[in-house]
Order: structure tokens, then sequence, then C-alpha cells
């Protein structure tokens, strides 16, 4: 498992179907992962767009000293600083609103196919943005705790504490909306 | 919500629009090289005129004017039409020596004194390819001085007008030139030096908690987890309506610059605990926030280095940095600008109130934020010029 690498040297080698197989297989996590940071579905799904630009035109970026997936998902999350820091208006939505945007629901749906799991995605996005972002990619994204950490830009250790405080912060969001914790 | 093959299509619609605009923005700058080139021809001929002519008086009176004398018998030269034709149409077996005379004294006002730096340099730096270049390429750098002549005057004229100051910093090892104006004839009576504190506040790993956590919740628009070790708050400064602070991680020689927004604070520990960090700036560690995180680290590249990233965000011809002088203490703000293409970029420049050690420069360009630091010895040139 390659992780899209052998696609992205195929679109390097002027085959364009490749980039669109990675985009087929990491537009909508890549979203759901943006979202974590501007929690704007709509603006998520333009960030996600100017990554995969990004990485076509700078072609000679990737050296492959990490995994394809792990460099997309560090893209995406300077990506998003970026946004924020530029538009610091994004996020004047209470996150209690976005849950009613149809998009939001349409992605969950397809990306994620469990109720229960989109009801605990749902809930890891009232969690502060470490929080949610790091659960994102170790349990919905499967990365590992080093490569959380590459995308991330934190040490290992510091990965596994905040994934540690965020799952106790998650079980008492869950709490809160009636979950029993035993079935997460 | 788009589906997957309209992402698709959307993607490469913009994948193609970036393309082409890239190639738009090449092809107006090698448009205006030729122009420059072409201006420059015109002028070689005005040049070559003028050198013939014998000085009408003694080089001392001659205060801050370039003069070109002319030491064996010279051909009439060619003008060539680009810079590419330079090296096969002339023929010149003249030898031109420029020399310039200083400044016999002082003028009174800065404004005029940075341009006879101005001027000087450009001498300096002709005199020295003539000695170094072969016949042809002397050719061609005498074309180069006119322009670069060309360009004083009708900036000197811009300055007088708009109440610049123009000033030109050569970096002799790297054949860049940049060239700068500031703004407002003040800049001398505001410019205060800050220094270190020389008894630093200790900072307890109590502190340092504090800022952890406190840090945690905004990680996402900064970096300020960079520091979780015991570290020395040296000083910080309000910068209205920001405050700053640098910061010394234990065993640590580099200084950490923190922005905030929030009121003034005692120690680290009430700057930590009640402070929202918007921005953080690393010495000695840059990234360009678009590209690879990894491979895009630079520590204190050379010139040639940063030009080659200027390059790649279309600001290949860098002519006009405008510096302005935004915190009065100890940073300045140096605006680049390509007028043709409609961009500006920003250099934030700043010496010693937080770097002891080493000079800083910050480049920000069309809202990618590019960080390098250049080396003390580079700012400490850029600052001479207007310090």
């Amino acid at each position: 498992m390659d992780n899209g690498a052998s696609s992205y040297r195929r679109f390097l080698a002027g085959d364009r179907e490749g980039l669109a197989e990675i985009v087929r297989e990491y537009s909508d996590g890549l979203i759901l992962y943006i979202n974590s940071f501007v929690k704007n579905i709509c603006v998520s799904e333009e960030l996600m767009e100017d990554v995969f630009v990004e990485i076509a035109l700078k072609k000679h970026k990737y050296s492959g000293k990490s995994s394809f997936k792990t460099w997309l998902y560090a893209i995406a999350r300077y990506t998003a600083i970026d946004c924020i820091k530029h538009h610091s208006h994004i996020s004047d939505i209470p996150v209690d609103d976005m849950y009613e945007l149809s998009d939001e629901a349409d992605i969950e749906n397809d990306y994620i196919k469990d109720e229960q799991r989109i009801q605990l995605h749902r809930a890891i996005s009232k969690l502060i943005p470490d929080y949610s972002q790091v659960l994102h990619l170790v349990y919905f994204e499967g990365f590992s705790y080093a490569e959380a950490a590459g995308i991330m830009r934190k040490s290992e250790r510091q990965i596994k504490n905040l994934a540690y405080r965020a799952k106790q912060s998650l079980k008492t969001e869950l709490e809160k909306e009636g979950f029993e914790y035993e079935e997460l | 919500m788009k589906n997957y093959d309209e992402r698709i299509e959307s993607i490469f619609k913009k994948y193609d629009e970036r393309l082409a605009e890239k190639k738009r923005r090449k092809a107006i700058i090698l448009r205006s090289c030729a122009i420059g080139a072409g201006a420059a021809a015109v002028l070689g001929v005005g040049l070559t005129t003028y050198a013939l002519r014998p000085p009408k008086k003694p080089a001392s009176s001659q205060s801050g004017i370039i003069v070109v004398t002319e030491t064996t018998s010279a051909e009439t030269t060619v003008a060539p039409t680009s810079p590419s034709t330079t090296a096969t149409q002339t023929t010149s077996t003249k030898q031109v020596t420029t020399t310039t005379v200083s400044t016999t004294a002082t003028t009174s006002s800065s404004r005029k004194a940075v341009t006879t730096v101005r001027t000087t340099t450009v001498a300096a730096r002709t005199t020295r390819t003539a000695v170094t270049t072969t016949e042809v390429v002397h050719t061609t750098t005498a074309y180069k001085q006119t322009t670069v002549m060309a360009t004083t005057q009708t900036q000197a004229a811009t300055s007088a007008a708009a109440g610049f100051t123009t000033a030109t910093v050569t970096d002799t090892s790297n054949e860049v030139e940049w060239e700068m104006v500031y703004y407002g004839d003040t800049y001398k009576s505001t410019y205060e030096k800050c220094t270190v504190n020389s008894t630093p506040i200790s900072v307890s790993q109590s502190d340092v908690g504090i800022f952890y956590d406190a840090a945690e919740h905004y990680e996402q628009l900064n970096s300020v987890g960079l520091i979780r070790t015991p570290c020395k708050l040296y000083t910080y400064k309000d910068y209205s309506p920001n405050y700053v602070c640098a910061v010394k991680k234990d065993g640590e020689d580099n200084y950490y610059l923190y922005h905030t927004s929030e009121s003034n604070f005692g120690t680290l520990g009430e700057l930590i605990e009640g402070t929202r960090f918007e921005d953080t700036l690393v010495l000695k560690e840059a990234y360009n926030s678009l590209s690879d995180p990894a491979e895009a680290l630079m520590d204190a590249p050379s010139l040639d280095e940063l030009m080659e990233v200027l390059s790649d965000t279309s600001l290949k011809s860098i002519y006009n940095l405008h510096l302005r002088n935004v915190h009065p203490t100890c940073s300045y703000t140096i605006m680049a600008e390509v007028p043709e293409l409609g961009m500006t970029g920003e250099i934030i420049l700043m010496k010693d109130a937080f770097y002891p050690k080493s000079g800083y420069i910050s480049l920000q360009i069309l809202g990618d934020k590019c960080t390098y630091d250049v080396g003390a010895e580079k700012v400490d040139k850029l600052i001479k010029m207007f310090a």
C-alpha cells in the first residue's frame, strides 16, 4: 500500500488520471480534516482543492521521506492554518450551527457510513481544534502516532498525551449527549 | 457539495489557470527585461558620447558626480538592442575607467547623504568589474552603469517630490542590488536600539506549564508550542496595539519572538497565562506555509537562494524595495514592488532588540508567508544604510 504515491508518480509522468485517483481517494477525508480547522465545510472544500492544486504545481516538492498521505495531510494543515491567518473571519459561524449545514451532513454520510461514527464525529468537532485534529488523524484516517506527529509538527509523545486528553474530553462530550462510554 | 468528477474538474481547471498565470508572469518579466535592455542601449550611446568629452572642472570640485575618463583611444561602440546581442555585436577596444569623486562635504540632510552612498556603490561596482572582466563584458558593464545612472536620476526626481529617501545596497558577492526607499525624514530621531535586559526574568517550570496549557487551545493559529522547555523572558515591548516578547530557551542561543495583542504583563507566566498569541516568529527557522514544510525549511539562506524563491513567486526583478519605518525602536518594513505585475511584498527587518546574535528578515509575498533568517552580516549591511 503506497497511499497514493504511485498515482502521484503517474501524475508526475504526465498522466492526469493519477491525480484524479488521489482526489477520489483522499478528498473527503481532507475536507473533514480541514474543516476541523476552519469550521466551514464550503471553505474546507475550496481549501481541499487548493491542496491538490498545490501538489500539482509544485511537483518537485515531494521527497518521499514520509508517506504520501502524511505529506498530503501536512500540506492540508498548512493550507488551513494559512487560510485562518489570512481570513480570521472564517470561523464566525458557531460550531453548533454547523451541524445543520447539509453539505457537511452529505459528506459525513458518504464518508462515514456508520451512524454511530457520525455522532462521534460531530462530538469530536465540538472539541478544541488540537483534540479534534489528533482524533481525526489517528482514529478516522488511521495515521500512527508518529505520522500524526509529523503532520501536526509535534513530538510523538505530545501526540500520545494529546490523544489521551482528547479521548477524555470526548468522553465527557458524549456523556453530555447521553452516550454510554462503553459504546465507543 | 461537489461530487468527485466535479472536484477533479475544478482542481484541473484551477491547475491550468495557475499554470497559465505563471507563464504570463514570466512573459511579462522577460518583456520588461527586454524593455530595460533597450533603454540601456539608447542611454549607452549617450554615455559613450559623454565619455569622449574631457571634464570641464577639476574632479575634486564635482561632489558626488560620476566622472568617466578615457584612458586609451576608443572606437565607436555600436549600441546593442538587447543584452544577448551585446557580446556578439560589440567590438570595442576602448577601456573606460570610471571613478567616483566622493562628497567633499557631507550634506546636512540625510536624504542627500544616502543618495551619495548610492552613487559610490554603483561606481565601485563598475570599477571592480572593469578590472576583472573581459573586453566584451566590459562594454556590457558600461551599459549597465548607464542604466543605473538613469534610474538614479529618475528616482531622485521622484524622491524630491514624494519626500522619500533612497539608498542602494549592493551585495558584491552575489551581484544582486537591492534598492530601498524609506519614507519620512525623521527616522533618525525615532530610531532607538532596544537593549537586552541584563537581568532576565527567570521562568519556572510551572510558568512553562501554564504556557503549555494556555497555548494549546490556540496552537492552530501559531506555533507557540515551540517554547515548552524552561526559558527566560528577555524583554517585551509595546508595539501598540501589539505586544512582543523575546524568549530564550535554556541551553540555546536562539531567541524566540512572540506577538500578542493583550495588555502588558509583569512576568512571562502572567504573559503566558493571559495571552492569546497571534503569531510566532522563530529565528533560524523558516517555512513556506504552502509548500512541503519539511523541505521548505531554510536556515540562513544566501541571497541567491532567496532570489530563487522570489523567482518562483514571480518577483524575480526586485528593483524597488521600499523601506518604511514601522516600528521606531527596532523594526522596519520593506515593501517590494513590481508595478507592472501589480504585486507587492513585504520585508520586515529587525535588529538588535531581540536578536543580539543574528539579524532577521521576514519576507511576505502575496499572502504566502516566507520567513528567512539572512544572518547578521547582511542585516548589518542593510541597517547601516539607514540607521
